[in-house]
């Protein structure tokens, strides 16, 4: 080894013939340290960087976590403490309703109960029934704007595209005024029914994977005696599960962290949402202050579907949107 | 019977004709290829005719079905026209096992019962060998496998009618050419009608009963390869038939009946004896009357309501003289046609060249010969090779040798020059 560093005359790939005659398993580790000693001031500041980032990103979440075992009274003087302050289990009992009044005041609760699994099931319900709705009905109107030929439909679909530009909050009195004439207000369907059938976004993102796949694909089918239903359902859609997971998947976390609208539609116990329920919590206390341990608490638990799909699936999510933008 | 007729099909985008007032005759049991450069319309054709691009106007018929007419409005959708389709690409369906794909077809057909299905599906995978296969997914299968998948599931259904578009461009040589012989099989095995695309000539001519060879969306001609190699009708088919190719000459000629006095290859004079009697100053008046009672025809069409002029008038064709300075070679009134086999070495030759380049392959020998600036190509059967430089005498065999019109790019006469 210590010859070839020697003899700077030598071709590289002399060498390389050298290295490998005398010994291979030497010129592997070699290679390692070369490879760990490419530690550049350029990678340690884009390692800080990153850090950095992740910090701040993270940071609010493990703020949520310190909280929700706090007790809420010891809270204001221990703000600077980076553990919880007075360590206790008191409000996650009180999420989940196994808290009696009295314990509940004295750990700066408001006593109110809070049924949590109710809210929990709500939004269940709401969230998976805009999930199934809206990939089904995306995917086919995806499928009608990127195969099926009828007139004006590049209009059309210009058109549709064009509400992605539309600020939510523009359609929500109209929605609203809409739903109270409808009589939906505090119903399931009226929480669902602006979402429950097709967002420009699910249509595009959809189209743009279909149009990827191959037209003699589909050919082949139809010239195997198969119509566009069969073409739908048994060659397209499963040839795009990836990204019908992917939207699946964002459509659920979406509707389930959705707060205004289901905070001015659904007001009542029996439908309101998680995200909504969460204003016990703030509201009626009669103390000075909000009951900021049971608030963390509530969180926490209301994200936890969340990053649950994500820890299973979350590797699935980011390779078909990043296989979906090659398309 | 025919089993397809095509009828004045006219497919065009705008003012750009991919195909040109195709008529065309397909026979029962025919094996018959679509030939041409890229963008002739071969495809465009074949996709026509299997329902999967609308023509613009004109009538197609299969067996005794009228599956599209622009006239009636009538337009089977491809899944009704029982007709099978391999495509370049496979195009395999990839969620689906290998035996899957192949009775997908079969299950969308009510009249067959579950044993039916299991038979059809045991024969097709041992017509072309892919039993082994049967339970893995195309991904998980070399590319001569799924080819093989491709043409399993395409028979399955049993069509009467199957197409190919360059089935075989995305295998490798030796492979291609073991698949070539498993589809001239095939055809004969199955009974069916084969519509083939392709623009690799050799394959056109090896494999069809008939090649109807198209350039810039027009028919140029329809015929068997044979003839086609042996009777072009233009420059362009006696150009794109055959490998190497064939010679052009550029000449002049004067003269009628049997004897026609030509003067080629830098000044020399050689005579050419027609097969039949030609009177030269006719054959180019024929020619002549039959430009402008094409453009009569032309000009009655454009009167037609929804007419759109064509814009692709022009073919990328263009015959060339290959010569030592890559200079052209002045344009003559004809030009002499002479495939390589019939530029014959021998002592007696009346001509004399050098040989420019020798490429031996064993079986036969490619040689280039250089008169003065100009370059022919021989091809001598069997093993010999020749230094290059070396003076050689050569002269043109067999009856064979072509004389084309060099306007109109037209055939005149076949016969012999020496």
């Amino acid at each position: 080894m210590s010859t070839s560093t020697l003899e700077p005359a030598r071709t590289a790939s002399k060498r390389r013939k050298r290295e490998l005659g005398d010994g291979p398993e030497l010129h592997t580790h070699k290679a390692i340290g070369v490879h760990k000693k490419k530690l550049n001031p350029g990678r340690i500041i884009a390692w800080a960087v990153l850090i950095l980032f992740m910090v701040v990103t993270l940071f609010p979440f493990y703020w949520m976590v310190r909280t929700a075992f706090s007790t809420t009274t010891s809270l204001a003087a221990e703000a600077s403490n980076l553990l919880p302050a007075d360590f206790t289990l008191g409000a996650i009992k009180r999420v989940l309703g196994l808290q009696s009044f009295e314990e509940s005041l004295a750990q700066g609760g408001s006593g109110a109960s809070m049924d949590f699994l109710l809210f929990m099931r709500n939004s269940l319900i709401v969230s998976t029934v805009v999930t199934i709705c809206q990939v089904a009905c995306c995917s086919m109107a995806a499928y009608a704007f990127s195969r099926l030929r009828w007139p004006g439909r590049d209009a059309v679909f210009f058109a549709f595209l064009t509400a992605l530009m539309i600020p939510p909050v523009f359609t929500m009195l109209p929605n609203f005024v809409l739903m109270k004439d409808l009589g939906l207000i505090n119903t399931f369907l009226g929480i669902m029914l602006p979402t429950m059938f097709m967002t420009p976004f699910a249509v595009f993102f959809m189209r743009q994977f279909f149009l990827g796949i191959p037209r003699e694909i589909e050919e082949s089918a139809a010239i195997d005696g198969a119509g566009h239903w069969k073409r739908f359902t048994r060659i397209v859609l499963p040839m795009s599960s990836a990204p019908l997971i992917t939207l699946a998947l964002l459509t659920f976390i979406t509707t389930w962290n959705d707060y205004m609208w289901p905070l001015l539609i659904a007001r009542q116990p029996a439908v309101e949402t998680l995200t909504v329920a969460l204003g016990i919590f703030k509201g009626q206390t009669p103390q000075s202050g909000p009951d900021w341990a049971g608030l963390m608490a509530a969180a926490l638990f209301a994200a936890l579907p969340v990053i649950l799909l994500y820890l299973l699936l979350g590797k699935r999510l980011i390779n078909s949107i990043g296989f979906s933008g090659i398309k | 019977m025919p089993a397809i007729e095509l009828s004045h099909v006219t497919k065009r985008w705008g003012g750009y004709y991919g195909v040109d007032d195709l008529s065309l005759s397909i026979d029962d049991n025919a094996f018959v290829t679509l030939l041409g450069p890229s963008g002739c319309g071969k495809t465009t054709t074949l996709r026509m005719i299997a329902g999967l691009e609308t023509p613009t106007s004109g009538k197609i018929t299969i067996g005794d079905k009228v599956v599209f007419d622009s006239a009636t409005g009538v337009n089977v959708p491809p899944n009704k026209r029982k007709v099978g389709f391999l495509f370049q690409n496979y195009a395999l369906w990839p969620n689906m096992t290998v035996r899957q794909n192949i009775v997908f077809g079969l299950e969308n057909d009510k009249t067959l019962s579950k044993a039916q299905i299991e038979e059809r599906l045991e024969h097709v995978s041992s017509i072309v060998k892919i039993e082994p296969y049967l339970k893995r997914y195309p991904s998980e299968l070399s590319g001569g496998q799924q080819q093989r998948v491709a043409i399993a599931r395409t028979l399955a259904p049993r069509p009467d009618v199957l197409f190919m578009d360059e089935p075989l461009s995305n295998l490798d040589a030796k492979l291609r050419l073991e698949m070539r012989s498993e589809l001239q099989r095939l055809h004969v095995d199955t009974g069916a009608t084969f519509v083939y695309v392709t623009h690799d000539q050799t394959e056109a001519m090896t494999l069809a009963t008939r090649i109807c060879l198209l350039d810039n969306g027009l028919l140029q001609q329809y015929d068997r390869p044979l003839s086609l190699y042996r009777d072009p009708v233009n420059l362009f088919t006696a150009d794109f038939v055959g490998s190497p190719s064939i010679n052009f000459i550029n000449a002049s000629a004067a003269g009628s009946g049997s004897v026609i006095d030509l003067t080629l290859l830098e000044g020399k004079h050689l005579t050419f004896t027609p097969n039949t009697p030609l009177d030269l100053a006719a054959a180019r008046s024929a020619i002549a009357a039959d430009a402008q009672a094409q453009a009569a025809a032309e000009a009655e069409r454009s009167k037609v309501k929804g007419y759109v002029k064509k814009e692709n008038t022009e073919s990328n064709f263009k015959y060339r003289v290959p010569t030592v300075d890559g200079n052209t070679d002045p344009a003559a009134e004809y030009v002499v046609g002479v495939r390589p086999e019939s530029v014959r070495i021998s002592e007696d030759g009346p001509l004399t060249g050098v040989v420019y380049s020798s490429m031996p392959t064993g079986m036969d020998t490619t040689l280039r010969i250089r008169v003065g600036n100009l370059l022919l190509t021989s091809v001598v059967f069997g093993s010999v090779d020749y230094a290059l430089d070396e003076q050689v005498r050569f002269g043109f065999a067999g009856d064979g040798v072509l004389l084309f019109d060099a306007g109109s790019g037209k055939q005149v006469a076949r016969g012999r020059l020496g």
